[in-house]
């Protein structure tokens, strides 16, 4: 591992949320709105409409500042978040695609000057020049997003790449049409909000309605394409990716829910302001960009956690690990490949192993799951990671640093024994046991369910079963207490017909 | 797709591109880069070290303001590239020197982005509205707080054993370069150098008002001569660097410390075409900086990063059409330009 990791209590998911969804909303804004500007305009403009074209202007003095500052900015900003927070597939990514980022900076050149003159260039350019430059500016725009979205998709599905290692292979790949069509259209979408936002300040009621109207067709077409467009993306994801939603990433099945539900939400708020474009003002235009925010930043956070537990699937782990280096490590061990150390291996190996997704005690804690436990316990689990429920990579390092890491872990634990736990929650002794030491792996009537397979069993039987062990699942090492109560709920979750 | 690992993944570590190619692509974008950014805050220092009463109302003033950000977006724009390909060659050490003091490098964007907002705040003033100052005053901090942030790191990152170092002290990103002699001189030096180079474009930009070209030029001395005094101090107080530079690095750290020097002298003169080759000494001048600054990096870093040694595996499809569409963008801009500069036009500002 070449670069150290930045120990710093927010989670990384949050920060690069923050980030990013900020930006994914201005920059698809950013081509969206461009060319709603230019349609309107040149209508406008043919019609001699001066209630419509006062508006265009004032969306356009709004738009540079937008996209310019806010746009640009946190998409520069993404550069710096990624950089700190996983430098390992940053790297690969750059690697791999730094033709396909300098020929969107390309791009970005004309796209950035055009704005700047399309929104100085009311007043001093002829109509026919102003328009041409409202054009250029959307072509560059758009096709910044055809490029950048090779690389975006790539990261969830680099198809053939990892054979051939082609550029091409691996910006074309299964998911990048349907994205596109699909990001196009949220560049419709977001039009429509933020000029339907825009069109308020219209001081004429009849022109404020038609405006209003306008925007709401836009955003509600935007919606219905990228809603269509969205079941052909989650078509082409492996199966393998989309399986795993329902039973092992509670994270990505409640991003798809809330992306389906804002998605009638938002529907449902364009539909009433098409019918009665009068009821718009302030309050209403907010909720619906509010909406659209959510609506937005609900696929972004599935897209994320679905590609779990890669940064990019199949090649490169969600904390920077390469996929088949775990070999090398498991032999020759993990700790000399480190390069910049903090002193205390029980913390390199967190850091470097589990950091990009979890903190200590705050976002995503680990220490949660090793409350009341053992270090062999917690050494044990380590070698499961990957069998998980939240699809974690696997653990890269030999069996003494797994040790190193579980007694780290450990100590740093809440050590209040699990009778005291449940009785402190008022919940039942042998839930909290199974919960702590069976559940991450085992969900009762869900994921990886092995519940069944003590149907029958007598006490005796399930007691001696517990004694099992392997690479990927320890062997109980809780108290005796501990022991006869899980014996007992296994018991019970048997009687109660186990796996649904 | 398979969880399970793949066999043979393509090499992860090759460049697509030979190392020459992407230096010479990182030095030339970083030269534009530096370009726009010293013409943002050199004009930016001329307007606020300009002393008269109509300070804000003159159209000169006014002109600069509606200019600063558009120099503030090719400042952002043009960085893009350069930051780039110093990620694909220099990515091992510039994110570990970045992750060593990350809390500051994250502030980056952010304070880019308040002096970008002061600056669209400072050119939307009615005329005569010294609120424009308080303004630039902010922009003028925030781009100098940037540019402290970089030159913190990038000296850093020059210097593995001693982010290794820090980061065993604290891991927590909330630490800058304690090595001060390696990277303040350096920060004045960059800052000086721009606010020459600055000074020099705006005197161009305004060339109907003599007083604030009179104040450029000044600004243009004083700037030129911090620029020189700062390479002296770099070169006396920093050993490595001292050791680090060759004869070649010698040459072009000391043109570049006497170009803006030079420029300032020839601007004072009265011969013919001295504006142009004080233009011309300042271009020289910037550009060996960049240059002096490429030999000292690879000469620092020798023995321990060597930014030659990955593998390459040339995308030349994809390089020949980053270059066709860098020829489109070029040509697309150029016509745009035109039309705005097209004769007839009436100036909106």
């Amino acid at each position: 591992m070449e670069f150290p990791v930045w120990d710093v209590g927010i989670g990384y998911g949050i920060l690069m949320a923050l980030v990013a969804v900020v930006h994914v909303f201005l920059s698809h804004f950013a081509i969206g709105g461009g060319l709603a500007l230019v349609l309107a305009e040149r209508r406008a403009r043919r019609d001699g409409d001066a209630a419509v074209l006062a508006h265009v202007r004032r969306l356009s003095a709004f738009f540079a500042p937008a996209t310019l500052v806010g746009g640009a900015l946190t998409g520069v900003g993404i550069w710096f978040v990624i950089g700190l927070l996983n430098p390992s597939a940053t790297g690969t990514l750059i690697r791999t695609f730094v033709w396909g980022w300098a020929i969107e900076w390309t791009f970005f050149l004309v796209e950035i000057l055009a704005a700047i003159l399309y929104a100085r260039g009311w007043d001093r350019l002829s109509a026919k020049a102003h328009v041409a430059l409202g054009w250029v500016y959307f072509a560059a725009a758009w096709l910044s997003l055809v490029v950048i979205n090779g690389i975006v998709t790539f990261m969830l599905t680099p198809g053939r790449w990892v054979e051939t290692g082609s550029f091409w292979d691996g910006f074309l790949n299964p998911t990048y049409l349907p994205s596109l069509a699909m990001r196009t259209a949220i560049c419709l979408l977001m039009a429509g909000l933020f000029g339907g936002f825009v069109a308020l300040k219209t001081p004429d009621a009849a022109v404020r309605a038609r405006l209003v109207r306008g925007d709401a067709r836009l955003g509600l077409a935007g919606l219905v394409v990228a809603y269509a467009a969205f079941f052909l993306y989650r078509a082409a994801i492996p199966a393998e990716f989309m399986d795993a939603v329902a039973t092992r990433l509670p994270v990505a099945a409640r991003s798809l829910a809330r992306f389906d539900l804002l998605s009638a939400a938002l529907a449902g708020g364009f539909v009433v302001l098409l019918v009665l474009p009068r009821i718009a003002c302030r309050p209403t235009a907010i909720l619906l960009l509010l909406l659209g925010f959510g609506w937005f930043g609900s696929f972004e956070w599935f897209r994320e956690a679905v590609r779990k537990p890669y940064a990019i699937a199949g090649v490169v782990y969600g904390n920077g690990l390469e996929v088949g280096t775990e070999t090398a490590y498991a032999k020759d061990g993990f700790l000399p490949s480190v390069a910049v150390r903090t002193g205390d291996d029980g913390r390199d190996l967190f850091l470097h192993q589990c950091r990009t997704c979890h903190t200590l005690t705050g976002y995503n804690p680990v220490l949660r799951a090793f409350a009341g436990t053992d270090p062999a316990f917690a050494a044990g689990v380590l070698g499961g990671l990957h069998k998980m429920r939240g699809r974690m990579p696997p653990f890269a390092g030999t069996a003494r640093e797994r040790e190193v890491l579980g007694r780290w872990l450990v100590e740093r634990a809440d050590k209040t024994p699990l009778a005291e736990q449940a009785r402190r929650d008022g919940r039942d002794f042998g839930d909290v046991v199974y919960a702590t030491r069976c559940g991450r792996c085992h969900v009762e009537g869900g994921y990886n369910d092995k519940s069944a397979t003590f149907a029958g069993l007598s006490e005796a039987e399930v007691r001696d079963a517990l004694t099992l062990e392997n690479d990927e699942m320890p062997a109980f090492s809780g108290t005796p207490e501990e022991r006869e109560a899980l014996v007992r709920h296994l018991v019970s979750l048997s009687k109660k017909g186990g796996a649904k | 797709m398979s969880l399970r690992p793949l066999a043979a993944l393509p090499d992860l570590h090759a460049v697509p591109g030979p190392f020459w190619l992407l230096t010479a692509l990182h030095l030339l974008t970083f030269v534009l880069h530096l370009v726009a950014m010293a013409s943002l805050v050199g004009g930016v220092i001329v307007v606020l070290a300009h002393r008269s009463t109509d300070r804000w109302s003159r159209p000169a003033v006014r002109r600069l303001l509606a200019l600063f950000p558009v120099l503030m977006a090719a400042t952002v724009s043009l960085g893009v590239a350069p930051l780039l390909f110093l990620q694909l060659s220099y990515g091992k050490v510039a994110y570990s020197a970045a992750i060593t003091s990350a809390t500051f490098w994250l502030l980056v964007p952010f304070l880019a982005m308040a002096a970008y907002a002061s600056l669209y705040a400072a050119s939307h003033r009615p005329p005569g509205d010294a609120g424009a100052g308080r303004r630039l005053h902010l922009a003028l901090l925030l781009l100098m707080a940037v540019s402290l942030v970089y030159s913190s790191t990038f000296a850093l990152a020059e210097h593995p054993d001693a982010y290794a170092r820090l980061y065993k002290a604290s891991a927590s990103g909330l630490v800058l370069n304690p090595d001060v002699v390696t990277w303040i001189p350096r920060w004045l030096q960059a800052i000086a150098g721009a606010a020459a180079v600055g000074a020099f474009v705006t005197r161009l930009v305004v060339r109907d008002d003599e007083a604030l070209r009179a104040t450029a030029a000044r600004v243009l001395g004083r700037s030129g001569l911090v620029a020189a005094l700062a390479t002296a101090a770099r070169v006396v107080l920093d050993a490595s660097l001292f050791d680090a530079l060759g004869f070649g690095g010698f040459l072009a750290l000391g043109v570049g410390a006497s170009c803006p020097l030079v420029a300032a002298a020839l601007i004072r003169g009265h011969a013919r075409g001295r504006e142009w080759a004080a233009g011309a000494a300042l271009g020289l001048g910037l550009v060996a900086s960049v240059v002096a600054r490429h030999v000292a990096r690879l000469a620092t870093l020798a023995g321990t990063f060597d930014p030659a040694a990955p593998t390459v595996r040339p995308q030349w499809d994809v390089f020949a059409l980053f270059v066709v569409c860098l020829l489109a963008a070029i040509g697309t801009m150029a016509w745009m330009l035109r039309v705005w500069f097209a004769k007839g036009t009436p100036r909106a500002e």
